[in-house]
């Protein structure tokens, strides 16, 4: 062990890199994403439903449908059901999963 | 059949655990083991690992997201996806194309992970803490016989087949939870071990020095690029088929993309602080790839203080590591035919292991067969996948659409629109650079050769086997509506 003591700074910088930068991400993201599962767990047994876009994510979803007015694109009628399932279940609960206003939710209208 | 029908009837993962364990169990192989640690070492230590990291954030981490986004935007395996995701019949057959190249894969990776069922077995045994043991000779008597390599080889197929026989959540998840936790825990107790040693710090002065000077090589970018997108499986249809069986209100961008991405690599970074220092104290050659696994550390555990524990732990770790992706390479194959034939789910299961196991007797029998597959599939078929998964994301489908409607969606992480041209641009240039490269380096050999037919090849196969198939499957269609 004494050994180690004598490795060169790089050395040691690029381990606590490695330590902090794969590590460190993993076992936080790990924890984290598992966090959120359980967040979106008890949203779902409490209110029975659960916000699937965050105030940014649904912006883009609007912006997209706009752009692709033509109701024959495959996708388009699936957009606007997520895209309205979300903005209801914004309106029809108090809790939720993102970070959303009630000026924000208020400003949402179906479409 | 009702839409929603359809969805009940198919499979999902019971947990996000399971998910996230069954994406890491299938990126996580023997090269993370032997691989990355060495070519970390050789390309400039911290520097390479610099580059490393900056070609996983923009690289490997959105192209993964792109691949388990399509999966369950699609809800099907390769083909069905293929269908969803572009307008022409005949490139259907991309599907294909990724089919064939994980049969040939699994065919001669099979094998492998019958040489790390032996070992493993044999850890368990107690024989490389034997009085008298003789690594090389046990090895050289190992490759040697017909009968235990095609006989572990057997064995493979047949636990892989046990295994995917039990289905998602009975078999590769129950499997998962377990065998990727202990592979980590097996690497962190040898590594607890490995520091300990006299002539540890050699290892990690290796692997970790810093030699600034080769981040302006651009071989060593071209080292890195290879490992990210080897090492990580993008585009091989695995995290595409994993991302089938998730459920709706799953996130996508942190599962799918950031912990695959970052905790595969972890695995290669814990994997050099355990194996490292023990090849530098024990003064083997770091080079020597897998005959360092199988000849030089059995050398070096009767030599260590409780070596049957350990080399028990880095056996049955290593036998982990290229199970769980076997199980989930052949998954591909197995969720895709039981969708696109009559067969039911166990049908299936018995007719790939069976067609992977044929295929892959020669590979098991004969050194130079395995050599040839593993260039030409490794070097030309693995980027062609990537290719197609990707190319078909970025160019048939719209990776916009894919972002707004599907990734985002009760994501953890918000995926912005920079996103889109690394999947449609980026990923697919600096894949065919590789793959340019790689012909250029080799141009006129027997591999190259073979490599380049795979590459034009393959495609052609699949292009025209579809353009039938589903002209055919459309024509029935029409009837039934008359």
């Amino acid at each position: 062990m004494p050994a180690m003591l004598g490795l060169s700074l790089d050395v040691w910088a690029t381990m606590l890199f490695c330590v902090v930068a794969f590590f460190g991400v993993s076992i936080w993201v790990l924890f984290y994403t598992l966090r959120q599962e359980d967040k979106k767990l008890a949203l779902i047994e409490t209110d029975g439903d659960l916000d699937t876009y965050s105030p940014r994510a649904l912006r883009d979803l609007r912006h997209w449908i706009e752009a692709h007015p033509n109701p024959a694109h495959p996708d388009v009628q699936t957009a606007r059901t997520l895209y309205n399932d979300c903005v209801n279940t914004l309106k029809a609960t108090d809790r939720h999963f993102y970070d959303w206003s009630a000026a924000e939710i208020e400003s949402l209208d179906t479409i | 059949m009702s839409d929603s029908t359809v969805e009940l009837s198919r499979a999902q993962w019971g947990s996000r655990f399971g998910f996230l364990m069954a994406m890491l169990g299938a990126m996580v192989g023997a090269g993370n083991i032997w691989r990355f640690p060495y070519v970390t070492g050789e390309s400039g230590g911290g520097a390479f690992i610099l580059a490393y990291f900056v070609l996983l954030l923009i690289l490997a981490i959105p192209g993964l997201i792109a691949e388990v986004g399509f999966g369950r935007y699609a809800g099907q395996g390769v083909i069905g996806a293929f269908r969803e995701g572009v307008s022409s019949r005949g490139l259907v057959g991309l599907g294909v194309v990724v089919l064939v190249v994980n049969v040939a894969l699994m065919s001669y990776y099979s094998p492998v992970v019958g040489w790390t069922l032996y070992y493993a077995v044999h850890a368990l045994m107690g024989t490389f803490t034997a009085g008298g043991f003789e690594p090389a000779a046990f090895w050289d008597g190992f490759r040697a016989s017909a009968a235990l390599t095609i006989g572990t080889h057997t064995a493979t197929m047949a636990l892989v087949g046990a295994v995917l026989y039990l289905g998602i959540r009975r078999g590769v998840e129950r499997l998962v939870i377990y065998a990727v936790p202990g592979l980590v825990l097996a690497l962190v107790a040898i590594t607890i071990r490995a520091l300990t040693l006299e002539g540890a710090a050699d290892g990690l002065a290796f692997t970790f020095g810093v030699d600034w000077s080769k981040l302006a090589l651009g071989q060593t970018w071209i080292t890195a690029l290879g490992q990210v997108l080897f090492s990580t499986g993008l585009g091989w249809g695995i995290a595409l088929t994993v991302g089938s069986y998730l459920p709706d209100y799953d996130d996508i961008p942190i599962g799918g993309g950031v912990f695959t991405v970052i905790g595969n690599s972890s695995v290669g970074i814990l994997a050099a602080f355990a194996i490292f220092p023990i090849v530098f104290a024990f003064d083997l050659d770091p080079a020597s790839g897998a005959s360092l696994t199988f000849v030089s550390l059995p050398q070096v555990f009767p030599q260590m203080a409780g070596g049957l524990l350990w080399a028990l732990l880095f056996f049955v770790g290593f036998f982990f590591a290229a199970f769980t992706s076997a199980i989930l390479i052949t998954e591909v194959s197995v969720t895709t035919l039981s969708e696109e034939t009559a067969f039911s789910r166990e049908q299936t299961v018995v007719v790939v292991c069976g067609a992977i196991w044929l295929l892959g007797i020669p590979s098991a029998y004969w050194p130079t067969v395995f050599g040839f597959l593993d260039f030409v599939f490794g070097n030309f078929g693995l980027p062609l996948a990537t290719l197609a998964i990707i190319g078909a994301i970025g160019w048939a489908l719209g990776p916009e659409r894919l972002r707004v409607l599907e990734i985002n969606r009760n994501a953890g992480l918000y995926v912005p629109s920079v996103w889109n041209p690394l999947v449609r641009y980026v990923i697919p240039l600096v894949m065919l650079g590789i793959v340019a490269n790689y012909a250029w380096a080799n141009f006129g050999t027997p591999q190259m050769i073979g490599g380049v037919a795979v590459f034009v090849g393959v495609p052609v196969f699949g292009y025209a086997l579809m353009s039938f198939l589903e002209g055919r499957r459309d024509r029935l269609a029409e009837d039934e509506a008359r």
